[in-house]
C-alpha cells in the first residue's frame, strides 16, 4: 500500500467505518509510515475539536418568530378550507398554485394574484405606489383630525368627558393622569358614560360599522373638592360612607396634615361597582367644592379577547399532553411529557390570573377622591396662569394631533419596510 | 428519541394543528438553529433559516412518511434550505464555486495571523477548537455540510448519504477531504504539536 491509498482511507479509518479486509493493510502502512501515522493524528484532534463544539443558543424570540409564521400559515389554510368547504381535502395544498376553477376559489386567487404581483414589483415601481399611497393616508389623517376637533364621534376607542368647573389654572393642570391611559387612545368629546358602558359598543372602521357584543370597558373617576377649615377629617369619614353605601371598598387611603398636626388634606382610591359609578361621583362632589371632576372609559375588548384566544390554545395545547401522557410506555416518556404539562400549566395559570384582574377591573371601577382645605394650598389668581393655560392647551392639541397622526406613520412604515422587503425577496429571487 | 408521542403530534399537526406543531419546534429548534447555524455562521440568516425551515416542514408535514426519522427529514429540510441559501448568495459574489480551494494562503491562516502579528500570539490566544471553526467555515460548502452532520451533528454515513441524496462513498471521501482541508489551512505550529501539549491548550480555555 502506498501513502496516497493509505491517506485517502484515514478517515473512515478514524470512524471505524473500514472494513476487516481494508483496515489490515492500512495498519500495516502505519506502523511503518510516520507522515501517515501524523496525519491520523491531526486528523483525530481535528475531528474531535469538532466534535467538542458547544451547541450554540437559540437566539432570543427566534421561537416565537417560527410560531407567528407557522400559525399565520395555519390561519390561512383554516381560511382556504372554509373559504372552499365544498372541496376540502387536498385543496390546502395546491391552493398556492392559483386554481381557477370554483368561484369561491377565484376570490382567493385574485388577492393571491396581487400579493404576488406586487412581490414581482421593481423597486422604480414601488416608488410612485408609496408616494400614492402616503399622499392618501396624509389627506386622510387631516380629515380625520378635522372629523375629530369639530365634535365628531368616529374612530376614538377610549371616550372622555371633564368637567372643569373650579378654577381654569387648576382644571388645566398638567398632571390629568387618568385620562391619559388608553395606549395613547384618542380623546374626544363623547356622550354621557352611564349610556355606553357595558353595553354594546361600536367599532367603527372606514366605513363600514361593526357592532362588537360585550365590550369590555374600564371605568376611571376623579373628584377633587375643597373643604372649609378643620372639616377634613369630616369629609373622609363621609367619602368612606359613600363609597360603602355605595357597595364598594377603599383601596387605599391616607391623609396628610401641617406642622400643627392639623389634617389638610385627604386622599383615596375606591373600587364600585360600575352601575354605581356615576352616583359615587356625584355624593362625592357634593362633600365641597369640585375643583376637578373626570372621568374615562378604556376599552380593553381586543386585549380580552387576544388573551382568550391564547388560554384556550395553551389549555387545547394542556389536553393534547394529557392524553399523550396517558399512552407514555416508558418512565422516560413520562417524564418529558409530565414537564411540558407543567410548563403549559404555568402559563395557563399566569394568564387566567390577568384575566380575572381584567374580569375585576371591568365590573369594579376605579374612583379616586381628594379633598384639600380651603386655604391651605393657596393659589392667588396671576396672569401666568392664563399664559400656563393656553400653553397647556396647545400641548394638548399637538398631542391630540400626534395621536392622529401616529397610526398613518405606523401605516406608512407598514408601507416602506413591507417594499423594501419584497424588494429584497424578488431580488434573492431572480439573482 | 423516537418517542411514542411524536406519531400522534405529526399527525394532528399535519392537519394544520399549529398548537401540537409547537410541540415539536420546541423539541427539535436547537438542533435545527445549531446545524443552520454551523453551515452558516451568521446569526440572522441562521436565524432566517430556521424560521423558513419549520415554516416549510409545516407545510410540507403531509408528505412526510415516517420512513426516516422526523429529526432527521427535518435536518434534511435544513441542510436543502442552507444550501439554497448559499448557492443563491454565491451567485451574487463574483467567484466562482468551482474554484479550488486555496490550500496554504488560505484567508483564515492571514486573518490569524493579522490579529495578532506574531504565530505565538495566535497560539496564545485561539484555542484549537477555535481555529478549527475557523477553518472549516472557509471550507466550500459541499464539504462542510458533510462535515458538519457528522462531526458535529453526529450522523451517521448512510444517515448522510440518505439527507443528502449521495452515495456512501461520496459522503467518504467528502468527508476525508473535508477533514484535510482543514488540516492544511492550521496554523502548523498548532497542530503537529503531540496530542498533550493540545490537550493542554484546550483545557485552559
Ligand atoms: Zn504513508
Amino acid at each position: 500500500m502506498n501513502c496516497r491509498d493509505a491517506e485517502n482511507t484515514l478517515s473512515a479509518y478514524l470512524d471505524g467505518q473500514l472494513s476487516e479486509v481494508e483496515r489490515k493493510p492500512l495498519e500495516e502502512h502505519l506502523e511503518q509510515c510516520e507522515n501517515c501515522r501524523r496525519a491520523l493524528e491531526e486528523l483525530t484532534l481535528i475531528r474531535d475539536a469538532l466534535r467538542s463544539l458547544p451547541e450554540v443558543e437559540m437566539p432570543e424570540g427566534l421561537h416565537g418568530r417560527i410560531m407567528a409564521a407557522v400559525r399565520a400559515h395555519a390561519r390561512e389554510i383554516k381560511q382556504d378550507a372554509s373559504e372552499c368547504a365544498g372541496e376540502a381535502g387536498n385543496l390546502r395544498f395546491d391552493a398556492s398554485k392559483a386554481g381557477t376553477d370554483s368561484p369561491s376559489r377565484q376570490k382567493v386567487g385574485f388577492f393571491r394574484r396581487i400579493v404576488n404581483r406586487m412581490s414581482n414589483m421593481s423597486a422604480r415601481q414601488w416608488i410612485p405606489l408609496t408616494a400614492a399611497a402616503m399622499v392618501l393616508v396624509m389627506l386622510l389623517s387631516v380629515s380625520g383630525t378635522l372629523f375629530l376637533t369639530e365634535g365628531g364621534f368616529g374612530l376614538n376607542r377610549a371616550a372622555k368627558m371633564t368637567e372643569q368647573p373650579g378654577s381654569p389654572g387648576f382644571a388645566a393642570s398638567p398632571e390629568t393622569p387618568s385620562g391619559y391611559d388608553g395606549f395613547g387612545g384618542l380623546k374626544a368629546a363623547a356622550p354621557p358614560l352611564a349610556d355606553e358602558a357595558e353595553g354594546v359598543g361600536m367599532l367603527t372602521s372606514g366605513s363600514r360599522t361593526v357592532a362588537v357584543a360585550e365590550r369590555k370597558f374600564i371605568k376611571r373617576a376623579q373628584v377633587a373638592v375643597e373643604v372649609s377649615r378643620g372639616k377634613i377629617r369630616e369629609t373622609a369619614e363621609q367619602a368612606e360612607g359613600i363609597v360603602a353605601t355605595n357597595f364598594g371598598y377603599i383601596e387605599q387611603s391616607s391623609m396628610s396634615g401641617n406642622a400643627d398636626k392639623e389634617m389638610t388634606s385627604y386622599y383615596m382610591v375606591a373600587r364600585v361597582p360600575s352601575e354605581s359609578v356615576d352616583k359615587t361621583v356625584d355624593e362625592l362632589s357634593a362633600l365641597g367644592r369640585v375643583t376637578k371632576r373626570d372621568s374615562s372609559i378604556q376599552d380593553i375588548t381586543d386585549q380580552y379577547v387576544d388573551l382568550d384566544a391564547r388560554l384556550r390554545n395553551k389549555i387545547n395545547q394542556e389536553n393534547r399532553l394529557l392524553e399523550i401522557m396517558g399512552e407514555a410506555k416508558t418512565v422516560g416518556e413520562l417524564l418529558q411529557v409530565e414537564g411540558e404539562i407543567s410548563r403549559v400549566r404555568g402559563e395557563i395559570e399566569s394568564m387566567q390570573a390577568q384575566l380575572n384582574n381584567n374580569d375585576k377591573l371591568t365590573s369594579l371601577a376605579s374612583v379616586s377622591f381628594s379633598a384639600t382645605e380651603e386655604g391651605s394650598n393657596p393659589k392667588p389668581p396671576s396672569p401666568w396662569s392664563d399664559v400656563w393655560r393656553v400653553f397647556v392647551q396647545a400641548w394638548r392639541n399637538l398631542l391630540l394631533f400626534a395621536a392622529q397622526v401616529a397610526p398613518s406613520l405606523i401605516v406608512l412604515a407598514a408601507l416602506f419596510l413591507g417594499g423594501a422587503w419584497l424588494v429584497r425577496r424578488r431580488a434573492r429571487k431572480t439573482v | 428519541m423516537a418517542l411514542l408521542d411524536e406519531q400522534v403530534l405529526i399527525e394532528k399537526a399535519s392537519e394544520g394543528d399549529a398548537d401540537a406543531f409547537e410541540i415539536l419546534v420546541e423539541r427539535y429548534e436547537k438542533g435545527v438553529y445549531n446545524l443552520a447555524y454551523r453551515l452558516i455562521p451568521d446569526r440572522d440568516d441562521a436565524m432566517d433559516i430556521t424560521q423558513e425551515v419549520f415554516l416549510k416542514a409545516f407545510q410540507a408535514l403531509p408528505k412526510f412518511r415516517g420512513d426516516s426519522r422526523f429529526s432527521t427529514w427535518l435536518h434534511r429540510v435544513c441542510v436543502n434550505a442552507c444550501l439554497d441559501f448559499l448557492r443563491r448568495k454565491q451567485r451574487t459574489q463574483t467567484y466562482s464555486l468551482d474554484e479550488p480551494i486555496n490550500l496554504k494562503e488560505s484567508s483564515v491562516v492571514r486573518e490569524v495571523r493579522d490579529d495578532s502579528g506574531s504565530v505565538e500570539d495566535v497560539i496564545e490566544t485561539k484555542s484549537l477548537t477555535e481555529t478549527v471553526l475557523m477553518a472549516l467555515n472557509s471550507v466550500d460548502e459541499a464539504h462542510r455540510t458533510v462535515i458538519v452532520l457528522s462531526d458535529i451533528r453526529g450522523y451517521s454515513y448512510q444517515e448522510i448519504a440518505d439527507m443528502l441524496g449521495i452515495s456512501i462513498g461520496t459522503v467518504k471521501s467528502r468527508l476525508h477531504r473535508g477533514r484535510m482541508t482543514i488540516r492544511k489551512l492550521l496554523p502548523a505550529e498548532q497542530i503537529a504539536s503531540p496530542v498533550v501539549k493540545s490537550d493542554e491548550r484546550r483545557d485552559r480555555r
